[in-house]
């Protein structure tokens, strides 16, 4: 564009990005004043910096693993490749395990990208919306109506996962600063499927048997109760009830019997 | 955590008091819970609240014993692209929840093209940029069914084709689409030594009745090679004495305005932010007496 043309707000916009996500320095064109390039290095360090400091809250024990040096060189890269979606940056990290998966540097740590996997997960489940579980007297309510084709769901903090190479205790004695705990994992292990949760405002990671896995896979996915009690045999009433118990069953498809309402975590 | 939680709904008065509040951050939440400290107000980052869990559940429980006024940081009120839809949704929940005493954002930008920089990014001061900033914020205020504060920025670029001096931008806006104007005493100071700015000019052109709120904080010094100085707005100090000095000016143009003591970096305890909250009353009280004292 000419430098005596009017730049549209759009083309300004446009260099601005080029310029925070890439490092171009062709917005300068656009400015004036002696200050103007050391100004715009304090626009792209804060933006690097910031959105750094949201994947380390997100992942701060994949950072505890790495040091912070090599997290923020990793960070930075990520940020350039995949820059965030969303004005709210705790929406922000979802390709960061898949980015260090891929990522030659930290290709000695296999388990890495499982841990960073799984604090995905637990970032999410932190933050999710709050929801009233259902009671015994809900369920019981719903299930007099119609228990065969009764659809339940999970509450929306529930997530599960598959991670290998022992994520799940790694990340558990990273977290405890156990570090006799953390030299005795042997991190070649095949992989484990996982439920993260929160309660009282902390993550919770429990492991799931195939069994308890597929309950909570055919919940999430709208299985019936009926088709989710048949394929379970008789271990069915026990995870249905083990749900129930944890708090983990939201509303029935179709209304539930109360409405939603918000409820503090603690 | 113990949270007392029996009732979904704030119970203090929402209205903001004509006093020196203090910025929230996640530090301060069991201190403020437990303590109770004689703080007359807080303010807090929109986006912090979002969602479920722990941290809305504390904002929750300190809401019931004091006005809260929710600062946006991600509106991007100048992006080209216009509002994001999604980001007004979750702003509103947060609104619905908190039932704040005031809602603001910057005159900046942050996304474009879908990317979000996450950053109060400057814009060039056209009328095309003018028209963009009314129409976002005819949306907001639209989508959240209530007026909002639109806060003068930090910069440290300016473009070469503005035409239009800040002050004069903002009162635009607020006369176009009715928003109040928050006034960062901060900010002007910063702005006017990057940009040569003549920062009591700046305080002169904007009318007292749109200044709803004003904000204070501290800022660093960026000596270059070349010698000269770059303010950088990072909120990591006590306000420096210039802009006591220019707050002062602002309260004798304005009368006393809700003031509000901002600290992102670093972030001390909330004693500290007392102290400055007590200083910036100090000069209010004085003002609300010198003007009684000429009634």
């Amino acid at each position: 564009m000419s430098p005596d043309a009017p730049s549209s707000l759009r083309d300004v916009q446009r260099a601005m990005s080029r310029a925070l996500v890439e490092g171009d320095t062709g917005l300068l064109d656009l400015t004036e004043g002696d200050m103007a390039a050391e100004g715009l290095s304090v626009y792209r360090s804060g933006f690097l910096i910031g959105v750094a400091v949201a994947l380390a809250q997100s992942f701060p024990v994949v950072r505890r693993l790495v040091g912070e040096a090599f997290f923020d060189a990793a960070a930075h890269l990520y940020i350039a490749s995949d820059p965030p979606r969303t004005g709210n940056l705790d929406d922000y990290g979802g390709g960061f395990p898949g980015f260090l998966a891929e990522f030659g540097p930290a290709a000695s740590v296999p388990y890495l990208a499982h841990v960073a996997r799984l604090e995905w997960a637990i970032a999410q489940a932190l933050h999710a919306e709050d929801a009233t579980p259902l009671s015994a007297d809900d369920l019981a309510a719903l299930a007099e109506a119609d228990a065969e084709h009764l659809r339940l769901t999970l509450i929306p903090s529930v997530r599960m996962v598959e991670v290998a190479h022992s994520a799940d205790l790694i990340w558990r004695r990273v977290l405890d600063e156990d570090d006799e705990g953390l030299a005795a994992i042997d991190p070649d292990q095949g992989p484990v499927r996982v439920l993260v949760d929160r309660v009282d405002g902390l993550p919770v990671v429990e492991r799931l048997d195939d069994a308890a896995w597929r309950f909570g896979a055919g919940l999430s996915g709208g299985a019936t109760l009926g088709d989710l009690l048949e394929a379970a045999g008789d271990a069915g009433p026990s995870l249905l009830a083990g749900y129930l118990v944890a708090g983990r069953l939201a509303g029935a498809e179709g209304g539930s019997p109360q409405s939603p309402t918000r409820k503090s975590a603690g | 955590m113990t949270i007392a939680s029996d009732s979904d709904r704030p119970v203090f008065p929402a209205a903001i008091p004509v006093a020196a509040g203090v910025g929230l951050r996640f530090r301060h939440h069991r201190p403020v819970i437990n303590e109770r400290p004689m703080i007359p107000w807080f303010e807090v980052h929109t986006e912090n609240y979002m969602g479920g869990g722990a941290i809305p559940a504390y904002l929750d429980a300190i809401r019931r014993d004091y006005p809260v006024s929710l600062h946006g940081v991600g509106l991007s009120l100048g992006g080209a692209d216009g509002i994001d839809e999604d980001h007004l949704r979750r702003v509103r929940q947060v609104v619905e929840r908190v039932e704040p005493g005031l809602v603001s954002d910057h005159l900046s930008w942050s996304a474009i093209d879908g990317i979000n920089l996450a950053e109060l990014l400057p814009l060039p001061l056209t009328e095309e940029t003018l028209a963009v900033v009314c129409r976002n914020v005819d949306r907001v205020q639209e989508g959240l069914g209530r007026r909002i504060l639109m806060e003068n920025p930090s910069s440290y670029i300016r473009y070469r084709h503005t035409t239009i001096p800040e002050p004069d931008f903002l009162v635009e806006v607020a006369r176009r689409t009715g928003c109040g104007i928050l006034c960062d005493v901060n900010n002007i100071y910063v702005s006017a030594c990057n940009h040569g700015w003549d920062a009591s000019a700046y305080l002169a052109a904007l009318p007292p009745a749109m200044i709803e709120e004003i904000h204070l904080a501290g800022h660093s010094t960026r000596i270059l090679e070349d010698g000269n100085a770059l303010r950088i707005d990072d909120h990591g100090s006590i306000v420096c004495p210039a802009v006591w000095r220019l707050y002062a000016e602002a309260l004798s143009r304005f009368g006393p305005v809700p003031t509000l003591i901002e600290w992102d970096t670093d972030v001390p305890p909330i004693e500290v932010l007392m102290a400055e909250a007590a200083i910036a009353q100090s000069l209010m009280d004085e003002t609300a007496k010198g003007t009684a004292d000429v009634a």
